[in-house]
């Protein structure tokens, strides 16, 4: 079939940096065990399934830096294996207990056999599941991106640590998946003008942003369906309203379908909390992944789950998809000369987490716009720069794709305290960098942790989870406990008494980026490098 | 863990746009530029911090400054959320002291550019934040970078120009 337009999926794959190595369990560590379950390994599983189907399927990955770390950190994968091998027990535990009802212990057995399956893809892969994703990216099936290194909010982040966020994370995605990225995300879609001089530097061609921007750029309103080149080679793409809403919207969205799972049924609540205590991170009851029920309706009352109908939904939704991008594409390439590019970027973790089927529904899509029976082909922000050039010139004014566009979310008065202590962080790390061209030995190693300290309490994520409302408590620990290392740390510069133990137990505990350089701070690193600096310094003394 | 300061000892002003027509700011007024300030103009020490707000206005090819805004900040407060600003305009924020009709500014924030509510706006292109003060350098000796050498024998070896600036420490 003529191809009349192209549909770009872009998944954003993050979780903070959650790694604790002073527990042999940790409550937080599960979002990143739950989200390898749940989202990860089954998109890995699809997307090499496919691959070996023969399917042309195509689309981009973000693979943010602390992910991309947890993923290769060799305790979590470890970690991994066991908490998998506890939930394989439960899995067992709950065939014998549901024996015998026809509801529940067909479900048991499924959640059993794909924590099986999935072990094993884990075991298949070394461990490594990012080596799949770079076998995928070389075969062209996968575009990856990164994001900035800890997903700092880089519009509220002083311009010095623009450079820092994206260099370590354009070194760390060349060192895990053996390219350089040729796009990045920007954590929450947030721009502000001059951030893509740096991407540019760092050979970053394209990024996303949410609609709106597009809608009040300059000098005239920018078209949706086409990219908007920036200058120096980078282009931005927009979020397309209409997939974002189909998959998003709480009332309209298909993962509220009531045939779909129910999300807040789970035995770590319903069961006798002895029975599932053995199955917990912590002393607190809490989701284990084994859900019995769907949606079923607005109310509290809830029907068992049946996977079949849940599949059929699927196929209704992934067809109604198609055919509602087929109905876009052709409205829209009569408005605009080249073929219009339907963008729709989605946080992966919404898909298997959130929307247990959404994997499944992932997969419906990719089969039906690489089957070649549709007018709309697939394609990836990098494929389509390549074919059809990097768009109209413009220009684009701050803007996030959280409310209402800019940056409520990430400064309120549930957070606006973080950033004068982040600032002022910012600024000595700066100093510092800069008293310190060429530092060796343990003040360079104290100058890196001071760095990996400083990008750790820069994460959107401490902002947004105090905004949530959600794990307060933790954001605000993890907050602090970075600044306070931070401080500890330079201080220990200035005064010339670094404590190498101490150091060593920080660097034990946050070992994020192994290669960070932290002379990415100094504003004059290159000229630096072959400078005299051994002559006298202008150094920023910080009072505390 | 020892807990975050509640200040830094330093004058800093630190500005973030928050949407079409709000800001938030912060600040630190250290009491030594706070009691400077009263004592060059001979104000009473109690005399109250202001919060100013301008914005930047182009008429007939001159270019200037105007206050939109300006009011009296409590005892002990340290950052503010302005509304009802406009969007694609440009603004700055001062904290200052007023002297009967002149403002004493202390701190004063870059510009700021809110984000238009349209397209077209060429001149918000700018920033949405403003950080000024903190750090500020001064001049000292740099007293560790010379007791690394002992501990980064490999990397003497491998850079001759590093040893050499070592040793130059450790003889001053």
């Amino acid at each position: 079939m003529k191809v009349k337009g192209y549909w770009a999926l872009v998944l954003h794959g993050h979780l903070p940096y959650v790694r604790h190595p002073e527990l042999p369990e940790y409550l937080e560590e599960r979002w990143f065990f739950e989200a390898l379950t749940e989202c990860y390994l089954p998109f890995t599983d699809t997307w090499l399934r496919l691959r070996a189907e023969g399917l042309s399927y195509r689309l981009t990955f973000s693979v943010s830096p602390p992910l991309a770390a947890m993923l290769t950190d060799a305790l979590l994968q470890d970690r991994y294996l066991r908490y998998l091998d506890k939930m394989i027990l439960l899995g067992k535990e709950e065939e014998q207990r549901t024996e015998g009802d026809d509801d529940f212990a067909p479900l048991a057995k499924m959640y059993r056999e794909k924590l099986e399956r999935f072990r094993q893809l884990y075991q298949d892969w070394g461990c490594q599941i990012t080596e799949a994703w770079r076998s995928l990216a070389q075969s062209g099936h996968l575009d990856l991106w990164t994001s900035s290194a800890t997903h700092a909010f880089l519009p509220y982040a002083s311009e010095a640590s623009w450079r820092p966020q994206i260099r370590t994370a354009v070194e760390q995605h060349k060192k895990i998946f053996g390219i350089a990225p040729h796009g990045i995300w920007l954590p929450e879609c947030a721009y502000q003008p001059g951030i893509e001089r740096l991407l540019s530097q760092e050979g970053l061609k394209c990024f996303v942003v949410d609609h709106g921007a597009f809608q009040r750029a300059y000098p005239e309103e920018a078209n949706l369906y086409e990219p908007l080149h920036l200058g120096g080679g980078v282009s931005a793409f927009a979020r397309d309203p209409e997939t974002s809403r189909q998959v998003w919207d709480k009332n309209s969205g298909y993962p509220g379908d009531y045939d779909y799972r129910e999300f807040y049924r789970d035995i770590g609540y319903d069961l006798p909390y002895d029975y599932v205590a053995p199955f917990l991170a912590g002393p607190d009851r809490a989701d284990t992944g084994f859900k019995y029920y769907r949606i079923t309706g607005s109310g509290d009352h809830k029907e068992p789950y049946k996977p079949d109908w849940a599949t059929s939904k699927i196929n209704s939704h992934s067809d109604n998809f198609r055919f509602n991008r087929e109905v876009q594409i052709e409205f829209l390439q009569e408005q605009q000369n080249k073929p219009p590019l339907v963008l729709s970027p989605y946080d992966a973790e919404l898909f298997g987490h959130w929307w247990y089927e959404g994997p499944e529904f992932l997969e419906a899509l990719l089969r039906r716009f690489a089957d070649g029976q549709s007018s709309v082909s697939l394609t990836t922000p990098r494929r389509y720069i390549e074919e059809h050039g990097q768009g109209p010139e413009g220009r684009l004014h701050f803007s996030t794709w959280g409310e209402e566009g800019f940056g409520k979310v990430w400064v309120n008065p549930t957070n606006d305290w973080i950033y004068r202590h982040l600032h002022q962080a910012e600024k000595e790390m700066v100093a510092l960098a800069e008293a310190y061209p060429q530092a060796q030995g343990d003040v360079k190693r104290a100058l890196n942790q001071a760095a990996r300290e400083l990008m750790l309490a820069q994460s959107s994520d401490w902002a947004f989870i105090m905004y949530t409302g959600t794990t307060v408590d933790y954001a605000t620990v993890r907050t602090k406990e970075h600044l306070e290392l931070f401080w500890k740390i330079t201080r220990s510069i200035r005064e010339g008494s670094i404590n190498v133990i101490e150091l060593s137990k920080a660097e034990w505990k946050h070992p994020i980026f192994p290669d960070l350089d932290y002379r990415y701070y100094n504003r004059t690193y290159k000229e630096n490098i072959s400078s005299h600096s051994d002559k006298p310094r202008q150094v920023a003394l910080t009072l505390i | 863990m020892g807990g975050l300061p509640r200040s830094y000892g330093q004058d800093c002003l630190g500005v973030l746009v928050q949407d079409l027509f709000h800001i938030y700011v912060y600040w630190e007024l250290t009491e030594e530029t706070r009691q400077k300030a009263l004592s060059l103009r001979n104000l009473n020490v109690d005399s109250p911090c202001q919060i100013r707000v301008q914005q930047f206005v182009e008429e007939n090819d001159s270019m200037e400054w105007q206050k939109v805004y300006q009011a009296e900040l409590p005892f002990g407060a340290d950052h503010w959320y302005l509304s009802g600003l406009v969007p694609a305009m440009i603004y700055r924020i001062q904290i200052g002291i007023q002297d009967g009709e002149s403002f004493q500014e202390l701190l004063t924030s870059e510009q700021v550019h809110m984000p238009p509510g349209i397209s077209g706006h060429r001149r918000s292109w700018g920033r949405a934040h403003s950080i000024v003060g903190g750090v500020a350098p001064i001049e000292v000796t740099v007293p560790v970078e010379e007791s690394t050498e002992s501990y980064s024998s490999s990397d003497l070896v491998a850079e001759p120009a590093v040893a050499e600036r070592s040793a130059s420490y450790f003889e001053g």
